[in-house]
């Protein structure tokens, strides 16, 4: 048994070597999508508080102008959302090391309110390494899962490039790092011309028990550094939200009432825009709709903070 | 459950492992229990459909060997073969009879309508049909005493890495491998792998990223240019023998894990030199079913009514052989599926199999007198080409979603495609600029890099079926240095993890 099993171990090492020094080497493209992580987690750590942070993914990355918030508010803003991959989990431990008193935590996923992460964390670990310490030992499984599929498009990007003289998509105006705001926003978009969006019934579900037993445990955890939590729901288009997804989205908004240890913005019905508002795909708003989005969310978060006591400007506007 | 997904490695690695630390006399009921589950995993509704032809498959073959081959046996092994076929001819081709009917009936009843059943199919059905009914026949045959062990039988119908789309290995190979219990052996271990490994790059790398070009084209024929159609068929032939062949492969690598020895099913089928060498080399274990159990006794049965060695001039063997040929290839036709196009396959394969009978005189003259002989490499090269034109035109009918589709493919296949051919060609000799890659993914609607991926992954195919004509591949390398093993071994697996498509349809014989 002893050669075949040296040479199973040899073979296997050799793999897994050449797929770690792919994944670790292959050139990263220079402000890629994902290096925003750095500029945000400087802003989380030098922004003063009481302030505005912001959770989420592509949709909040896209889709928030953080401007109106702090005009209306008063509040400086921290968006840190940049992409649903990096899974809702990871996203909360990121945050909770830099909260302080009085901030207030929105959170906005995508309809899957994926707690789990995808290949996406391992790129994100790639531009940004201190995020190893908010991996949890699930995320790390994930991450284990991953592996092959983040070696294979590391590669790719490397050959294409190698071969094809092609840049990665990340590198376009809208997919760029330096396309980030003071906030945390990305505008890359703005600029750009949007592409008819091909909208499906969005996929919502009625229930979300895994999602809100992670949400009312972050929420004990921000009580007791006297912070703030609501969640928030990410933009439908109006052809995406027919009277079945209508249903289903009530159901959650009732789910969650009975469920939710925080408070919830309105329902997935209050963020509904016209097609037109989106940019390139169901999640991204364009800047109209970008615009329309904060304005709602401004006016959900208004009375919110009243409530719960969050805010004395809020309070009294 | 499928090869490719992450639960059948959990479930392979359990099940290997209960199975080689069970006592010997227990191996079989480990497997039998493990191919249960395989089945019912996703839908345990379906095990019913296999347990009771399967029982009646064998209480009927037991009542054979009773009965003999005089009458008593044959009504038995009759009524085995219903048994064994009803769930057949009742899940896969009610609605197509049905239609059918209905459509003849319609010619002279215009009021008629037609509710179709919409049945579920069983997954595997025709794979473990076939295998019930050889082992019937060869009962009545003689060739193997009935099974009285109705586990070592159930086994046998149902062992999981053959059940759901074969190799379709007789009962006279693999129940007496059933019944004995072999050791674990790293070494066997690692020779299935290698098998298993090579499955997962043609599914995985050529298989999936060409269904993509595949399905895009034949999903709607008629908005596509010629071009596009030829370039769609040819794609296909080599997406279908990649996805089959994988699955052949990945069957056979996890079987000889287990101590099962692995069982030929293709041998480099696109380096045929005939229809008939085709055959020969394309799903063996069907092909070879097909010659067994329908081929030769139709084609004896009709010799045996000609008296004497000619009829109307023509040697009786030709009398057999035409009407056995053309029927085996119809019924191998409807086999892979209940539709008019899958008849029309099998047609034409029949057709040019009975073509190639007729003309063999004639090709004969036309070699010796062009003088070809002489230039063997070329005289091969022109035979496997057409060889390979005959069977990729015949695809068209078994990829094209209706036989309508079908003959629109054909009927645009070269509108517009030898002009575009002369364009290119006439780019790249003339222009300095011209990149051949760009243009082919131009054509294909694939970007360079997925076609640069493609393009070496049939290579590598086309390299390592040119060696296994030459013998098997695998125990051909065991003869090569450590190190060029190593590296093989290396680039393969590194193959399947760089360069598999992101999304893996299921296999396309899953659905026969």
């Amino acid at each position: 048994m002893g050669k075949p099993a040296g040479k199973i171990l040899g073979l296997a090492a050799a793999v897994i070597l050449s797929l770690c020094t792919i994944i670790w080497k292959a050139p990263l493209a220079e402000d890629g999508y994902l290096q925003a992580a750095v500029l945000k987690h400087q802003l989380l750590e030098n922004t003063r508080s009481p302030r505005f942070i912001f959770i989420g993914g592509s949709n909040l990355a896209f889709g928030l102008d953080s401007r109106i918030i702090h005009k209306n508010f008063g509040l400086p803003v921290v968006n840190m959302a940049l992409n649903n991959g990096l899974g809702l989990r990871f996203m909360m431990n990121e945050v909770l090391d830099e909260i302080r008193p009085g901030d207030i935590v929105v959170v906005i996923p995508e309809y899957n309110f994926n707690l789990e992460p995808t290949h996406t964390l391992l790129e994100y670990v790639l531009y940004f390494p201190k995020g190893v310490k908010y991996i949890d030992f699930s995320g790390y499984l994930t991450l284990l899962r991953e592996f092959p599929v983040t070696a294979q498009r590391r590669f790719e990007g490397f050959l294409r490039n190698w071969l094809f003289s092609q840049k990665p998509q990340n590198l376009s105006a809208e997919y760029n790092a330096a396309a980030f705001n003071e906030y945390g926003d990305n505008t890359g978009h703005l600029s750009q011309p949007g592409q008819k969006i091909a909208a499906r019934p969005m996929g919502i579900p009625v229930a979300i028990p895994e999602a809100v037993a992670a949400l009312n445990r972050f929420k004990r955890k921000l009580d007791q550094k006297r912070a703030f939590l609501f969640l928030g729901f990410s933009p439908i288009p109006e052809s995406g939200f027919p009277p079945s997804t209508k249903r289903k989205a009530l159901k959650l908004r009732r789910w969650l009432k009975d469920k939710a240890e925080f408070a919830v913005l309105g329902s997935p019905a209050n963020f509904v825009f016209p097609d037109h508002m989106f940019f390139d795909t169901v999640f991204h708003l364009n800047e109209e709709g970008r615009t329309a989005r904060s304005h709602r969310l401004v006016n959900k978060l208004a009375p919110a903070l009243k409530k719960v006591g969050a805010h004395p400007r809020a309070a009294t506007d | 459950m499928i090869f490719t997904s992450f639960e059948f490695l959990v479930f392979f690695v359990v099940l290997a492992a209960a199975y080689f630390l069970s006592p010997a006399r227990l191996g079989w009921l480990v497997l039998l229990v493990g191919s249960f589950l395989f089945y019912g995993w996703h839908n345990p509704s379906l095990l019913p459909f296999l347990l009771l032809p399967a029982l009646a498959t064998y209480f009927l073959a037991l009542q054979i060997t009773r009965g003999g081959p005089a009458p008593p046996g044959k009504r038995f092994l009759i009524l085995g073969i219903g048994f064994a076929s009803l769930g057949l001819v009742i899940f896969k081709y009610a609605d197509f009879i049905g239609f059918s009917l209905f459509r003849l009936g319609s010619l002279f009843v215009k009021s008629l309508h037609y509710e179709p059943l919409n049945l579920l199919l069983p997954i595997g059905i025709s794979f473990y049909t076939f295998r019930m009914i050889s082992y019937l026949v060869d009962v009545y045959r003689g060739k193997l005493p009935a099974e009285k062990h109705a586990g070592y039988f159930l086994l046998y119908v149902s062992f999981f890495p053959q059940l759901l789309a074969g190799p379709i290995e007789r009962a006279v190979q693999l129940l007496p491998e059933l019944k004995k219990k072999a050791p674990f052996d790293l070494q066997r271990v690692c020779d299935g792998g290698k098998l298993i490994a090579w499955g997962l790059l043609k599914k995985l790398v050529i298989a999936d990223r060409l269904a993509v070009v595949v399905d895009a084209v034949y999903g709607n024929v008629r908005a596509q240019s010629g071009p596009m159609l030829l370039i769609a068929t040819l794609s296909f032939a080599i997406q279908i023998y990649c996805d089959f062949s994988a699955y052949s492969d990945m069957a056979n690598g996890l079987s000889h894990m287990l101590g099962f020895k692995p069982i030929e099913n293709f041998r480099a089928p696109y380096l045929s030199t005939s229809i008939s060498d085709f055959w020969t080399r394309w799903h063996i274990t069907f092909s070879s079913w097909l010659r067994d159990y329908l081929f030769l006794p139709i084609t004896y049965a009709v010799m045996r009514r000609i008296k004497g060695e000619r009829f109307l001039g023509v040697q009786a063997a030709t009398w057999g052989y035409l009407p056995g040929v053309l029927f085996t290839m119809l019924l191998a036709g409807l086999w892979h599926g209940a539709s008019w196009a899958m008849v029309a396959w099998g047609f034409w394969h029949g057709l040019f199999l009975m073509a190639s009978h007729l003309s063999r005189g004639v090709r004969k003259r036309i070699v010796r007198l062009s003088g070809i002989r002489r230039a063997p490499i070329l005289h091969r090269g022109i035979r496997v080409i057409s060889t390979f034109i005959l069977v990729s035109f015949a695809w068209i009918f078994f990829r094209a979603n209706t036989l309508s589709d079908a003959f629109y493919v054909i009927s645009h296949i070269f509108r517009g495609t030898f002009s575009f051919a002369g364009k290119v060609a006439g780019r790249w000799v003339f222009s300095t600029d011209a990149n051949p890659l760009v243009d082919f993914h131009k054509i294909m609607k694939l970007e360079p890099y997925q076609f640069f991926v493609l393009a070496v992954a049939v290579l590598i195919l086309m390299a390592v079926d040119r060696q296994s004509e030459r013998g098997d591949f695998w125990v051909r390398l065991k003869t090569k240095p450590v190190w060029v093993r190593f590296l093989l071994y290396y680039l393969l697996v590194m193959g399947i993890f760089l360069f598999s498509a992101l999304k893996s349809g299921p296999f396309i014989y899953f659905k026969f």
